[in-house]
């Protein structure tokens, strides 16, 4: 098949032994790559009984078929394996360019399993592979450790590190690359940690052969020119190329949407006012800081230039300046920036911190948690230098508290006990992200019945049918009333879609913000079929997002999944907030929802797909 | 006469002009709480629509005729976070 190269390098640290492994067309045509072809790995290489930090664990770093063009958005790949917070199958996605970097040295993923004797890193220089000795690296943080390598090994390697939270198994730490982008969910760094692994550089000068060079060049170029027009259309307080992500504030709050004080109320003006938006922009002296080919450049580069929270590197994205700000009450917009890129450094997952300290400050206001635990700290509400002590804390993983929050708030809770497990808002071991269920009813159901990496606002974005009006007319839903956000009536069909939509997206693998300049399952059908020569239509597309969704479905059940746990939802989803757009509201009727969204899928009651679902996809016998 | 509206084949009648379209559209969209937040703020809904790839001006909406085979695209000004 056009538009991938066949092939996998394989790397076992254990017996530090590289290979490569042919891939076979059929899985690309029933998994594309990216997360897709993660989860293939897992189905064929880790049995049942296999955990996030044991050494037979694949950690698969993954590019699909847009690596390599030069379309706004295709500079996106893919993480996969075992999470350490859910302890199920998981990916995570993440920019800039080493997916690009890594589909040009010839390979379409690089699957690490086993367990080094001291810390390595990796080099992958074309079809040369090297594992280096990483023992002076270990204890850096991941910008530094990124600095190191590529002074050893030249600034053209693109580089992935993990920083001290990756080191010491924090159940969310992250992995980087360029110190701007984040596979931030699940747990991937600590995946890294356990295998003793603190990077990987790679440098490649291969071309691999797309279907139709030609007209995929005049698609890119299309595309890229329209998504530039749309986002330079825009008032520029709605400009992703000016705010990033922080003008989601703004248009957040009238909905509801916002994580405020542990999710347990629905407004807070101060914050509103203070962070995000223009504010943003001028207190953080914020900058776009492109990914690779990307027009709408939603990252930021910001300096605070004085202060207590004087930094200069990534600015804070929505989802960050949410959890550690709105979610704490804090409304200092430089605290919560520095905080954000502490955590980066130490390679904290910055939606789980956020949702990690809520509880713990929860915890202390109830009384649970006194000065004694908190190394002196007071754990009150809106107090920015605890958040960012706790962040150190945490990465350093300081014995005490600091160690026990870097266990997720699931674990937390149940050994503190006093019933602050009430006020853990996690599911299966991950902490909710910055989206709330009050606003839009399908945000629960979807966090309850994501089968690609738990509770996840990224493998299931139906909230955006609301909160950013993304739609997919193509596959069936368009407009939608806004009353709906509160209703169950379409539910089931719109959260499948919206899964299986993503699944195809981070397997081909592209970036779902382009959405929002105007990106089409038009454009990425036709991107597909252009790198690739499938002829797809949309609905094969559709059917593929299916098959993913389905092959993770099974996954899940392999490592332990059990219907109950679609149901362990946070007590708090249905304590409803009394001020605010969504007052008094809870999504009452959940459970049917839920038994509503197997049936869909062509599940059996239990939540498991039922032969005949397997068989409609071909997935009796999993290719490869 | 068949045109597409974000992806989807719409019979209109010849001679419909953008504008009629964008009424119709600009009405569904009336009662959502960014879009009444928007308007207040700005006095516009921001809502922009594209027309074979192009993104169509404000001022030339009223302008426009819509042919056969027309692909109408609608963006809201809005970002998912």
């Amino acid at each position: 098949m056009n538009g991938v190269w066949n092939r996998i390098l394989k790397i076992d640290l254990t017996e530090k032994k590289t290979g490569i492994q042919a891939v076979p067309d059929p899985v690309y045509e029933y998994f594309l790559g990216g997360e897709g072809l993660a989860a293939w790995v897992l189905w064929k290489e880790c049995p049942r009984g296999v955990t996030a930090f044991d050494p037979a664990n694949r950690l698969t770093l993954a590019a699909g078929p847009m690596q390599g063009i030069r379309q706004s958005g295709a500079s996106k790949w893919a993480v996969g394996g075992i999470s350490p917070s859910i302890q199920m199958n998981a990916g995570s996605a993440i920019t800039h360019a080493f997916g690009i970097e890594m589909k040009q040295a010839g390979i379409d993923a690089v699957v690490i399993h086993g367990r080094a004797e001291k810390p390595v890193y990796l080099v992958i220089d074309d079809d040369r592979v090297r594992v280096k000795d990483a023992s002076r690296l270990w204890g850096l943080d991941a910008y530094e450790a990124q600095d190191a390598i590529q002074e050893k090994e030249g600034e053209a390697f693109e580089v992935i590190t993990t920083g001290q939270a990756g080191e010491r198994l924090v159940r969310y730490a992250n992995l980087q690359t360029a110190k701007k982008s984040f596979a931030g969910r699940c747990g991937f760094g600590a995946v890294m940690g356990s295998k003793l692994l603190k990077g990987v550089a790679v440098r490649g000068t291969q071309k691999c052969a797309i279907h139709d060079p030609a007209g995929n060049d005049a698609l890119n170029k299309a595309i890229n020119r329209r998504l530039a027009e749309v986002d330079a259309s825009k008032p520029e307080e709605f400009r992703i190329s000016w705010l990033g992500t922080a003008m989601a504030t703004a248009l957040f709050a009238p909905q509801g949407n916002l994580p405020i004080k542990n999710y347990s109320r629905g407004t807070f003006p101060e914050g509103v006012a203070k962070l995000g938006g223009r504010p943003y922009v001028e207190t953080l002296n914020a900058k776009p800081w492109p990914c690779k080919y990307c027009v709408i450049k939603c990252h930021n580069k910001c300096e605070v230039k004085s202060g207590p929270y004087a930094y200069r590197g990534k600015g804070p994205e929505y989802e960050s300046f949410a959890m550690m700000g709105f979610n704490l009450m804090i409304d200092d917009q430089a605290a919560v920036a520095y905080a954000g890129e502490l955590a980066n450094r130490y390679s904290l997952d910055t939606i789980s911190l956020g949702g990690v300290l809520a509880w713990a400050f929860e915890c202390y206001e109830k009384g649970i948690l006194t000065r004694e635990d908190t190394y002196g700290l007071e754990l009150t509400w809106g107090n920015a230098p605890a958040l960012v002590e706790m962040t150190r804390r945490i990465g350093e993983r300081a014995p005490g508290l600091g160690y026990l929050l870097g266990e997720g708030c699931k674990i937390a809770s149940e050994r503190i006990g006093q019933g602050s497990e009430d006020w853990a808002v996690q599911m299966k071991g991950q902490e909710i992200a910055a989206h709330n269920w009050r606003a839009q009813y399908i945000s629960a159901l979807n966090y309850c019945t994501g089968v690609a990496s738990g509770p996840n606002h990224e493998r299931g974005n139906s909230q955006h049918i609301w909160v950013g009006h993304r739609y997919l007319p193509e596959w069936g839903i368009d407009h939608v009333e806004n009353e709906e956000r509160w209703s169950w009536d379409k539910a089931a069909e719109r959260n499948a879609k919206f899964h299986d939509y993503c699944n195809v997206i981070n397997s081909a693998v592209h970036c779902k913000f382009q959405e929002f300049a105007g990106y089409t399952l038009t454009d990425l059908l036709q991107t597909i079929n252009t790198c690739t020569g499938l002829g797809w239509t949309q609905d094969d597309l559709q059917r593929c997002g299916d098959r993913i969704t389905n092959l993770q479905k099974l996954l899940n059940l392999r490592y332990g999944w059990k219907r109950e746990d679609d149901f362990r939802y946070p007590k708090r989803f249905l304590e409803p907030v009394s001020d605010g757009v969504a007052a008094g509201r809870i999504p009452v009727g959940l459970e049917q929802a839920i038994v509503d969204y197997y049936r869909y899928r062509g599940w059996d009651d239990e939540g498991r797909p039922t032969p005949q679902k397997l068989r409609e996809l071909g997935l009796e016998t999993i290719p490869g | 006469m068949k045109i597409t509206i974000n992806g989807r084949p719409e019979e209109v009648a010849p001679g419909t002009r953008l504008r009629n379209l964008v009424d119709r559209l600009e009405e569904r969209v009336r009662r959502d709480p960014m879009i009444i937040a928007l308007i207040a703020k700005t006095g516009k809904s921001q809502m922009l629509y594209i027309l074979n790839g192009t993104v169509v001006p404000a001022a030339e909406i009223d302008r426009i005729e819509l042919q056969e085979g027309d692909d109408v695209r609608y963006v809201h000004p809005f970002f998912g976070g």
